[in-house]
């Protein structure tokens, strides 16, 4: 390879030699082509459980002597927003200040008081007679104006509005304005957490908010105001976006509507089949938290449209009020027992319906103000639906079939041959039907379709059975994303007792050659 | 995390492969100090040596082309390289560079010593991967199943730097030597701790990693200082020499990327949803920023690749003696030892054929001549491994040129 000929070399010479090197190792280390090299792989991909938790998702609660286990669940399906009572009507309040003379000026020395009025804030719009509420949210915006040569101070109090204990007082000091330019002030009071005393200055009333109102010149100021006839000092105040907390006084008889829609299984993930749902105790509450009487007419039931029938439909329920001792509430509770509908309420459901309906109304304080005036509400502990159920597990299945959907993000594994292998180990005393379906995104590649079959774990086995499943991939497969679809279908000859503890593993696993490229 | 150990150390073949300037081949210059024998008067000297090599104890030439060249590695060059390995780390070692020494005809004041100096660049790399590294990366996981694979002290740098000094050389060819360093760029990543595992089942996984890695890509300005220190007595019946190269430091400015790893991973396989580890985690955005950190390097005063020979000459007769000569330093793995036999031919020729063990690589052999052409000018050309340039079978080659005034 190397033929030297040092013959006649010198220094200038020895310089060209090392640039002939470099460029014959720069032209070598150019051409490049791709590495390649195989490597054969073997990796842990998943490993998931499936358990009971995982069909029902968190509504389900489960409890288990050992041998059986219970779906007992006890929780509400729906709660009663009453917006009446909840939301005050936003309102505006203004104080228009006016001299009663023409002309001017009119000296106003410092310290005078202009206005000193004491008078309530009306809140419209309300049908009911609330004497007390806490406010969760709200706000005062308000704006001050003033026209007058010299200084303004007002005051605004609010004595029935407090906030920790504190009083809600508002005051503004206004320099005086000049050239017929309006000062003016604007600012906003947060009311979290407010308690308001709606009973107005003579402490009888309802639905008002007390105030006093005092504009004048400050005393501290040496200055004296040049009154005209035609200035004008101008008060708003705006309550905004009043959520109520707790509220008490008369909420009147008052008509609502009680319609519940209630999604139980989810068509996508329950495809089909059939549940022997045989519960113990069944029964649907209704729990009035309200501090007024109802009066509660539940007209239908209906499980996907199809109308069932109990003795307590469409019969008008007394249900009193609830007792509040401070913060603490012991609801008034009407049940109706659902194993006594006709046709069974659980027959259905055991057909894995989508929804079920309740159709009903109620009304507020039937009988009047019986309480003179101390109905009670927290929006925090509103009336609730509850379903109070205790299901053992000792059920038949019939071809019950579920399905989960997953996407599958591209992998770049280019020229990789081999297999995917599914370990599933069946905890469940029923066979399992397993069947994979991979779409790709690739249009070109057809969906892979594979079936598998996982015996039950019955009692007197020691050991696990796991059953291993492959499916040969490539790299095209993996480059194309898809979605994997997993279907499992469960079958039972005849009841069988479930503990409660019972798993479905799932394990899955690559092996096979990659090749590796460096480009 | 196989796909990724494979990223590793196909990053780090791949970073050599980049900065080796392909098959520029040559030995280390190891001062081939025949001037002792022919015992020469003092006079203006000058010498220029470039010099290249490239060296390993587990990649033949045949799978190094391909590293180098691309194409199809087939398994049987994998497992005759992992034969190779015999137990120990793997190592690859690439040295290139160029050399200019002078020293003045006059003296420097009213001193018997002489202004010399010497002007020089050079660069280096230096990898090295444990046995289970290179199966993992080569072969996959298959085939040993079970096995804890042990990662540790897997590494790769790389640098470039230069120096041009001045100093005062004395009688018998003693020279110290002060000046400044410049170091164009360094590269370096390393695995401090990595253990991998996939039990015989293939549903345990474990992996853990320490790992850093930084790029040094503004250049650092530093100090350095070469030193040669000869025993040449004729009362004595050997010649002993040291020589330090590259005894330095260069302050390095900073702004460089840093990456840092420090992760374990011990599963049966994935969960495909919830929070950690999982399918649905895996595929989220971010999820790789929670294990490898990136950061910025600051100012750091950083050591240069320095290195020390230490040779011995024994004459046997008026024509012939033996050497040996001990390399320390410049990141080999093993200090480097040269033992060989001299003879000259004549006024005009020497040559002489020696054994290398260590560095890079094992034993290999080496050969050099020197020719004394007219006008005091000696020419010297040292060939390392001279199989390595025809047979795909060797770990190596080098090459070096020395052309100098006497």
């Amino acid at each position: 390879m190397m033929n030297w000929n040092f013959d006649g070399i010198g220094g200038v010479r020895h310089g060209a030699l090392l640039a002939v090197m470099v460029a014959f190792a720069l032209t070598i280390g150019c051409n490049r082509a791709p590495i390649r090299w195989e490597v054969d792989l073997a990796l842990p991909l998943i490993d998931d459980v499936i358990e009971w938790t995982d069909v029902f998702s968190d509504t389900a609660l489960f409890s288990t002597d050992g041998t059986t286990a219970t779906l007992a669940y006890h929780g509400a399906l729906s709660s009663w927003d009453i917006a009446s009572l909840t939301q005050l009507p936003d309102t505006l309040v203004t104080e228009d200040l006016s001299p009663d003379f023409i002309g001017g000026p009119f000296q106003v020395p410092p310290g005078a008081i202009l206005l000193d009025t004491e008078e309530d804030i009306v809140f419209q719009g309300i049908d009911q007679a609330f004497r007390y509420i806490r406010l969760e949210s709200g706000s005062i915006s308000y704006s001050v104006e003033s026209s007058t040569n010299g200084y303004v101070e007002l005051h605004y109090s609010f004595p029935s509005v407090t906030i920790g204990g504190q009083e809600v007082n508002l005051d503004v000091l206004l320099p005086p304005s000049v050239s017929g330019a309006i000062q003016s002030e604007t600012g906003t009071i947060d009311l979290t957490g407010a308690e308001i005393d709606l009973t107005g200055v003579s402490g009888t009333e309802i639905n008002r908010i007390a105030s006093q109102l005092t504009i004048g010149t400050p005393a501290y100021l040496p200055d004296t105001a040049q009154v005209y006839g035609d200035d004008s000092i101008r008060v708003s105040m705006h309550f905004q976006d009043m959520m109520v907390r707790q509220v008490a006084g008369y909420f009147g008889e008052e008509f609502v509507d009680l319609n519940v829609d209630q999604t139980v299984f989810d068509p996508e993930i329950f495809l089909g089949g059939f549940i022997d749902v045989s519960p113990s105790r069944a029964r649907l509450e209704f729990q009035n938290t309200l501090g007024a009487d109802l009066r509660l007419t539940l007209d239908a039931l209906s499980v996907d449209g199809i109308a069932l029938d109990h003795p307590a439909f469409g019969v008008p329920q007394l249900i009193s009020r609830a007792d509040w001792q401070g913060d603490a509430v012991v609801p008034a509770i009407w049940e109706m027992d659902l194993l006594q509908t006709g046709p069974s309420f659980f027959e259905l459901l055991g057909y894995l319906p989508q929804s079920v309906t309740v159709l009903g109304s109620a009304t507020l304080n039937p009988l009047g103000d019986v309480s003179g005036g101390n109905d009670f509400f927290d929006s925090q502990v509103p009336p609730e639906l509850v379903l109070d159920l205790e299901w053992p597990l000792n059920t038949q299945i019939e071809h019950l079939r579920l399905r989960q959907v997953r996407d599958m993000d591209p992998i770049s594994l280019p020229d990789f041959n081999g297999d995917l292998v599914f370990e599933v180990t069946n905890g469940f005393p029923v066979h399992w039907g397993l069947e994979w379906v991979w779409t790709f995104d690739n249009a070109s590649l057809e969906p892979l379709f594979f079936a598998a079959e996982s015996p039950a774990f019955l009692s007197d086995m020691t050991e696990d059975v796991p059953v291993e499943y492959r499916i040969p991939i490539s790299s095209e497969m993996l480059l194309s994303g898809g979605q994997l679809e997993i279907t499992g279908s469960m079958h039972t000859d005849g009841a069988v007792v479930f503990s409660g503890n019972e798993r479905m593993r799932l394990q899955v696993r690559v092996e096979g050659v990659h090749e590796v490229v460096i480009k | 995390m196989k796909h990724g150990a494979n990223h590793t150390i196909l990053f780090l073949l791949g970073l050599a492969l980049l900065l080796i300037p392909a098959e520029l081949a040559a030995q280390v210059e190891a001062g081939i100090s025949v001037d002792s024998l022919v015992n020469e008067p003092f006079m203006d000297q000058w010498s220029a040596t470039v010099w290249g090599q490239h060296r390993s104890n587990t990649l033949d030439h045949e799978l190094g082309g391909i590293l180098l060249r691309g194409g199809m590695i087939d398994r049987d060059l994998v497992e005759s390289a992992l034969a190779n390995l015999k137990g120990d780390m793997g190592a690859f070692g690439f040295s290139a560079g160029g050399l200019f020494k002078w020293s003045s005809t006059r003296f420097w004041k009213e001193t018997d010593a002489r202004i010399c100096g010497s002007i020089q660049g050079r660069s280096l790399v230096d990898a090295r991967w444990t046995q289970e590294m290179f199966e993992l990366a080569f072969m996959g996981n298959q085939g040993h199943l079970g096995r804890w694979d042990v990662l540790d002290g897997s590494q790769l740098r790389t640098t470039v730097w230069g120096t041009a000094t001045v100093g005062l050389e004395g009688r018998y060819n003693n020279r110290i030597e002060l000046g400044l360093a410049y170091r164009k760029v360094q590269m370096a990543g390393q695995i401090h701790t990595g253990y991998f595992r996939v039990n015989e089942d293939v549903d345990s996984l474990y992996v853990s990693m320490r790992a850093d890695a930084s790029i040094d890509s503004r250049a650092g300005l530093g100090l350095a200082i070469n030193g040669e220190w000869h025993f040449i007595r004729e009362e004595a019946p050997f010649a002993f020499h040291v020589q330090i190269q590259n005894l330095g430091w260069v302050v390095v400015p900073g702004g460089g990327p840093r990456y840092a790893v420090d992760t374990l991973l011990e599963t049966s396989g994935l969960a495909l949803d919830g929070p950690g580890w999982s399918l649905e985690t895996l595929q989220s955005a971010g999820f790789v920023e929670d294990f490898l950190n990136v950061d910025t390097a600051g100012v750091s005063l950083q050591r240069l690749p320095g290195r020390c020979d230490i040779a011995m000459e024994y004459p046997l007769g008026p024509r012939s003696g033996w050497d040996v000569t001990l390399q320390i330093g410049e990141w080999m793995p093993l200090p480097r030892v040269m033992m060989g036999y001299r003879r000259a031919f004549g006024k005009q020729w020497q040559a002489g054929i020696q054994g290398v063990v260590g560095g890079w690589g094992r034993l290999r052999p080496a050969a050099w001549v020197r020719w004394r052409v007219p006008n005091e000018r000696a020419l010297t050309l040292f060939v390392e491994d001279p199989w390595g340039w025809g047979s795909s079978s060797a770990f190596g080659r080098g090459l070096t040129l020395r052309f100098e005034g006497l």
